[in-house]
């Protein structure tokens, strides 16, 4: 999805359109470094609050 | 000794270069994953790491389910879906989500690799009808969606063909994580 969605009870319209960018030379590279943002946001919001301790964590040595 | 090449080339056949280069990645992930899900046994297929936890079997089932959906809703423009005419089971028969300590879906019970390969295929295979013929305006289109909470649900064709490499891509990491969880706790290297 296109970023955080805002806190409101209110209807809303939640966008997640994909298109090229402004500034690349390229469309297609554009998009693709798009592609990679999103991917940061999403893994970024959903690692938010891990510890130390969840972080090293193992299910098994090894 | 010959090179090592990892290209991804659009398909000459696809009336979209870019149509076609998404579905190259798809097919690149799907090579992967057949790759490393080759020799499981029906048993590995359904083995959970604990009560509530989806096996690799209900994973390979979603990614076909939702592959489905998303052609169904985005680049054919369907409002009602059929996936039992097009994979043979229906959008509920992965069983995910499962609910709290529950066990794999009964409709996957004792179902071999072969059974979900061909889900795949026949799901991939949808796909490629579904894009062949796809220019580069259609993926510009958008579609408009109710959701639960009231508010409005707005996709372009672009972002659904983006979403399934990164769909299948994420469950494809799930279920190699699942075969290193399955070796570790049997005490294989």
């Amino acid at each position: 999805m296109t970023g955080a969605e805002p806190e409101s009870t209110a209807p809303r319209t939640v966008e997640s359109l994909y298109r090229p960018p402004y500034g690349f030379a390229s469309d297609r590279v554009g998009i693709l470094v798009w592609a990679l943002e999103e991917q940061r946001r999403a893994l970024i919001a959903d690692t938010r609050g891990l510890t130390p301790e969840d972080l090293e964590w193992q299910h098994a040595r090894g | 000794m010959p090179d090592t090449r990892y290209l991804i080339v659009a398909p000459p056949e696809f009336r979209s270069p870019e149509a076609g280069t998404f579905f190259e990645q798809l097919e690149d992930q799907s090579r992967r994953l057949s790759k490393d899900t080759r020799g499981l046994e029906a048993a590995e297929l359904e083995w959970q790491p604990a009560p509530g936890a989806n096996t690799i079997g209900m994973l390979l089932a979603h990614i076909a389910i939702v592959e489905v959906y998303w052609i169904q809703f985005g680049p054919l423009a369907r409002n009602q879906f059929d996936y039992r005419g097009v994979i043979g089971i229906d959008e509920m028969d992965d069983g995910i989500p499962l609910p709290a300590g529950g066990g794999p879906p009964g409709t996957l019970r004792g179902r071999d690799l072969a059974f979900f390969d061909d889900l795949l295929a026949r799901a991939r295979a949808h796909t490629r009808r579904a894009l062949i013929a796809a220019s580069d305006a259609d993926l510009e289109r958008e579609i408009r969606s109710p959701r639960a909470d009231g508010s409005t649900r707005v996709v372009n064709v672009r972002w659904i063909l983006y979403h399934l490499v990164e769909h299948q891509a994420g469950h494809y990491g799930q279920i190699n994580l699942l075969r290193h969880l399955q070796r570790a706790a049997v005490g294989k290297p």
